[in-house]
């Protein structure tokens, strides 16, 4: 049915290297980390140039009692840019890269709060990376 | 009075016409000509136009029919100008125009000195082009280059020929340096009828952060009507303080204040509140341990700093006089859901290797009146240090490791009893203790990771030991419980992908199965306290984590495999991701016997329950995760907990929204949860009723400058509505109004007894004058939390 | 100056044309005609000679015609320019006519018309002037703390 192993037989990224530019953020260590070992040298002196904002992070309270389990709404939001080194033009303007990830707290447990966002926001950043590499994919070496 | 304001027309106002940009609620924007003479070559020079001129014996000059005078950016159009011998000003008359940078008079007669920048203009009529304001006096008066006195002067923002709202002074002064007026005897007119006087009051001009009369918050509530009128006070560059005297009609006199300051690489707030007799304390509801009459008050303090890039530190300490404070003096619905006061001190180092911390922390639970059984505790302190090193092939080593020494002031007698309201509660031994708690667990593992797929093996030892001290509380209970257990993982999954055509797109499919075997012994925890732990609920996260339990006080015992896929579908050109699908299940090959009460050879006592149900069963339910942006508008999310032995769903999400280009939102939820899937400890906590809510929440730009934002949340199972909210934003050029109508369900902290909930409702009413002290504040936030995704605009 | 009036004159001139029943002389071809601080040049200049045989009126005209005089030795020159400049020598007064041009001190003149009176230094310029086709605004260009009389 048209299924191949990913990357089997050709790079997953053609991007062989990506000026990284942007807030020095959790997410941007990951996504270097995770380009590198996808085999993507992440140097200033790259074709393309991927500028990142810093993270946005949101957290909403979906409902309204203050006992029992309360849905929490994480969403995650790095907007970026990509741009051609050589004249600056924009390959991907003002694009952003959202994720929303739901969790619940206890209000009798306040301590066990912050560890819960904290896995929330690290499983919403991990997301994050991922689809980022999927867009980067996109973008065909210039 | 100041004289009448001039036509539009003679105010540089350019109305809109087919060229406004969307979005905007101006009707027009000031625009300044060009001007009619070059500056002069020299500085200092003056060049000057006119159908006469006439250089008198006594050395006067007199330019007379259209003249026009440039002096650098001053440009002065007048019938006829007057230059005496010393050439040090000149004297203006009939109607005439003075023009700088971003700046119009026009007046009847006026006097510009030729070598400084005064000037004094009688009967003006002014406007400043990008603060938009403008305003008329009986006489203005340039004082210096960017300095202007009013005398019996107006002052709005408003357009020209729209008299919403004005400040009229006798003597206001604007300081366009540092972006501030002041002005004395001074009073607010809305809609030519004078609502407010000021002795003295300083205001801001421009959007920079200064000193100044800060935009008044009207509410109206059960607690009668509520006006607050912030007064700014831009002490220094870098810090400023917002003094908040605010008149409760029932209540009194509440005085609040908020103090910033921000250096290079620290910053803080202290805010708080204090009234002295607060009449209506005690009228609330039966239960209150107010009276009418007490003092009532809160602060808050807050910093942030680093004293390098590695090493940031913050500090927190709020305290409020009782547990119902943001309940009664809550300004925002998002304030009187304040539940708790944080008391914070920590400090980390950020290393490559090491990251480490030590803080401090604990919270005031503001309840009214306080359960003693629901204290939080204190870590007095906390220190963690969790290290991490890897080796090229994908070996890894961890080290994660905590102390902290848990404490709180609980009044229990030696078996736990104590009073609350007329009733008799019993602390549980296992929160009846204070002491020291020890965390470690090393990890080794191996994450191969191509770019087909993942596989780790890990193991980690999680050691946990206690010191502990039930003081006089009669316990045979060890006080010093340990466990050392392995934990070891085995995660795994390919990625397989394939492109396709579909509807004359390009799209990439992946497909992604996941193997994840868990395994943790059981340990006896039965002498264990429960400091910060908690059970955590099935979802999909869990389908893939060896730890059933939030904190460090309980290790689950777990013996299971899971396995589940997830299929991903991207725009090939975009690289979006536009669905992915993900099922997963997890099959048990024991029983899971270690809950909160932590004995390893019991199961929970009644064999009915969810509880025993929920240990016992040898297959999760089917955890079903849906994400669709359907198109660029709509999107739908959803996830569903499905058990297909007993056939019937545990919970289930579903969330669909709409999002207009024009800014429309609509929200749709459905949520059902089924009785005793929350698995709380604490009684008053466990819903005892399936949980099934219907959540709709919209916001609709009816036009440019009209909103409608409504929201409600039904329990469908109660059939009573949580929560009820319907507002109304007006936003116009030079002012906003909203008015927030709501009504909400108080649970008094009781999840299992929907009898004694109350009904809480409050109608909010802001009325905001734009480009007078700033917009924005804390009713957007309330908006945007109570509409997700509506972004309102209120400039 | 005061003096120029008894000054001799000097003139340079292509041509002239002497009427001396009326008095008058006319020079044509790049005049130039000097009396003590005054200087007059212009492509044609008429003058005219009072029952003394006196210089009485100067009318120079051409595409700029010049006149430059010293009102005071103290004083700076005065320097006019203009289609046509007329110079009444008894009543020490001189007018620009048509794209006139006059700088006095720091300060500097043009428009349609200027008249200038050099012992009471007084300026009087006009935007309009007969013989003179369409508008030409005043324009000055004051120098503020100029010295003044």
């Amino acid at each position: 049915c048209g299924f191949h192993l990913r990357g089997v037989g050709g790079e997953v990224l053609s991007l062989d290297s990506l000026a990284l530019d942007g807030a020095d953020t959790p997410f941007a260590e990951q996504l270097t980390k995770r380009l590198e070992s996808l085999g993507t040298r992440v140097d200033e002196t790259a074709s393309l140039r991927l500028n990142l904002g810093g993270e946005d992070v949101s957290i909403r309270q979906v409902g309204v009692l203050d006992t029992g389990s309360q849905d929490q709404q994480l969403v995650l939001r790095i907007p970026y840019s990509i741009q051609r080194a050589s004249d600056g033009a924009y390959l991907a303007d003002r694009q952003a890269v959202e994720v929303l990830e739901e969790f619940s707290i206890t209000d009798d447990n306040l301590l066990s709060q912050d560890e819960l966002r904290t896995d929330a926001l690290e499983n919403a950043r991990r997301e994050a990376v991922r689809q980022m590499i999927d867009r980067l994919r996109a973008i065909e070496e210039v | 009075a100041p004289p009448e304001p001039l036509p539009a027309s003679q105010m540089d106002w350019q109305p809109w016409g087919d060229d406004r940009p969307a979005g905007t609620v101006c009707r027009g924007y000031y625009v300044q000509p060009e001007y009619r003479l070059p500056a002069p070559a020299i500085d200092g020079q003056v060049n000057s136009e006119s159908n006469t001129a006439n250089y008198g014996t006594d050395g006067d000059t007199v330019l007379d029919g259209e003249v026009v005078l440039r002096k650098g950016d001053t440009q002065l159009e007048a019938t006829r100008v007057q230059v005496p011998p010393e050439r040090d000003l000149a004297n203006a008359s009939g109607p005439l125009t003075l023009r700088d940078k971003g700046l119009l008079v026009r007046g009847d007669s006026a006097e510009v000195s030729l070598n400084s920048d005064q000037a004094t203009i009688d009967s003006a009529h002014y406007v400043a082009h990008e603060s938009r304001l403008r305003g008329d006096a009986i006489q203005l008066e340039r004082v210096s280059d960017n300095v202007f006195r009013l005398r019996e002067a107006s002052f709005t923002t408003c357009e020209p020929g729209d008299s919403t709202w004005r400040l009229i002074g006798n003597d206001i002064l604007l300081d366009r340096n540092q972006g501030y007026g002041t002005a004395k005897h001074a009073r607010l007119e809305v809609g030519d009828v004078p609502v407010f006087y000021w002795p003295w009051v300083r205001f801001p001009i421009d959007e920079r952060r200064q000193t100044g009369f800060l935009w008044p918050t009207i509410g109206v509530s059960d607690g009668g009507v509520d006006y607050a009128q912030p007064f700014y006070l831009n002490l220094a560059p870098n810090y400023d303080a917002t003094i908040t005297p605010r008149w409760i009609d029932d209540s009194g006199l509440l005085m609040g204040a908020e103090f910033r300051y921000l250096f290079p690489t620290d910053q803080g707030t202290l805010e708080g509140a204090y009234i002295g007799d607060d009449e209506s304390a005690g009228d609330d509801d039966s239960t209150t341990e107010l009276e009418n009459g007490d003092e009532r008050w809160y602060f808050d303090y807050s910093h942030y700093g680093r004293f390098s890039s590695r090493v940031p530190y913050r500090l927190r300490y709020g305290a409020a006089s009782d547990g119902r404070y943001f309940d009664d003096f809550g300004r925002t619905f998002g304030e009187t859901d304040t539940s708790n006061m944080a008391r914070l001190a920590q400090i980390d180092y950020l290393g490559d290797t090491w990251n480490l911390q030590a803080k401090a922390q604990g919270y005031q639970l503001l309840d009214d009146p306080v359960d003693e059984g629901d204290k939080p505790f204190y870590r007095l302190p906390s220190l963690t240090a969790n290290g991490r090193w890897s080796q090229d092939l994908g070996f890894y080593q961890e080290w994660n490791s905590n102390a902290t020494y848990f404490w709180r002031d609980i009044e229990g007698d030696e078996n736990g009893f104590y009073d609350y309201e007329d009733t008799q509660r019993r602390i549980p031994l296992r929160e009846d203790v204070k002491g020291a708690r020890l965390d470690l667990a090393p990890a080794v593992g191996y994450r191969f990771e191509p770019s087909w797929g993942f596989f780790e093996p890990r193991v980690a030892l999680q050691h946990t030991s206690y010191d502990l001290d039930y003081d006089e509380r009669i316990t045979d209970n060890s006080e010093s419980p340990t466990l050392t257990a392995p934990v070891t993982t085995i995660d795994a999954g390919l990625i397989f992908e394939r492109d396709f055509a579909f509807g004359g797109d390009d799209w990439r499919q992946t497909l992604e199965p996941r193997l994840n075997y868990a395994y943790v012994p059981e340990r006896d925890q039965s002498d264990f306290p429960d400091f910060d732990t908690e059970e955590l609920a099935f979802s999909w996260g869990q389908l893939w984590s060896p730890y059933r339990f939030s904190g460090g006080d309980r290790l689950g015992d777990l013996n299971r495999l899971s396995y589940g896929v997830e299929s991903r579908f991207l725009e090939d050109q975009s690289g979006r991701e536009r669905l992915s699908v993900g099922v997963g299940q997890s099959a048990y090959f024991e029983d899971r016997n270690i809950d909160m009460a932590g004995d390893p050879d019991t199961l929970p006592g009644d064999e009915e329950s969810f509880d025993y149900y929920e240990a016992t069963r040898d297959r999760s339910p089917w955890v079903t995760r849906i994400n669709w942006q359907i198109t660029d508008n709509w999107s739908t999310r959803w996830q569903w907990l499905y058990d297909d032995e007993e056939s019937r769903t545990e919970s289930t999400g579903l969330g669909v929204q709409y999002r207009a280009d024009a800014g429309h939102v609509l929200n749709l939820g459905y949520r059902w949860e089924i009785e005793g899937f929350d698995n709380a400890d604490d009684d008053d906590d466990v819903r005892n009723y399936n949980r099934e809510e219907y959540d709709m929440s919209f916001a609709y730009k009816a036009t440019d400058r009209f909103d409608v934002i409504g929201r409600v949340l039904y329990d469908n199972t109660n059939d009573r509505a949580l929560d009820q909210m319907a507002g109304v934003q007006w936003n116009d050029c030079c002012y906003g109004v909203q008015v927030v109508w709501r009504e909400w369900i108080e649970d008094e902290d009781t999840a299992n007894n929907i009898e004694d909930d109350t009904t809480d409702r409050g109608l909010f009413l802001r009325f905001v004058l734009k480009g007078f002290g700033g917009i924005g504040g804390d009713a957007d936030t309330y908006f945007q939390s109570a509409v997700p995704g509506y972004r309102p605009g209120l400039n | 100056l005061e003096s120029d009036r008894s000054a001799p004159i000097q003139v340079e001139a292509d041509q002239l044309d002497l009427d001396d029943r009326a008095g008058t002389a006319v020079y044509t071809g790049d005049v130039r005609i000097v009396q003590g601080s005054m200087i007059l040049t212009g492509e044609r200049v008429e003058i005219q000679r009072n029952d003394q045989g006196q210089l009485s009126l100067a009318t120079a005209t051409g595409s700029r015609a010049y006149l430059e005089q010293k009102p005071s030795p103290e004083e700076p020159v005065v320097k006019g320019w203009g289609r046509k400049v007329i110079y009444h020598v008894a009543e020490r007064r001189m007018e620009l006519i048509d794209q006139a041009e006059l700088h006095k001190a720091n300060d500097t003149f043009d428009g349609a018309y200027l008249e200038y009176f050099l012992d009471r230094r007084v300026v009087q310029a006009r935007s309009s002037a007969q013989g003179v086709q369409g508008e030409q605004r005043i324009r000055m260009t004051l120098e503020p703390e100029s010295q003044g009389n």
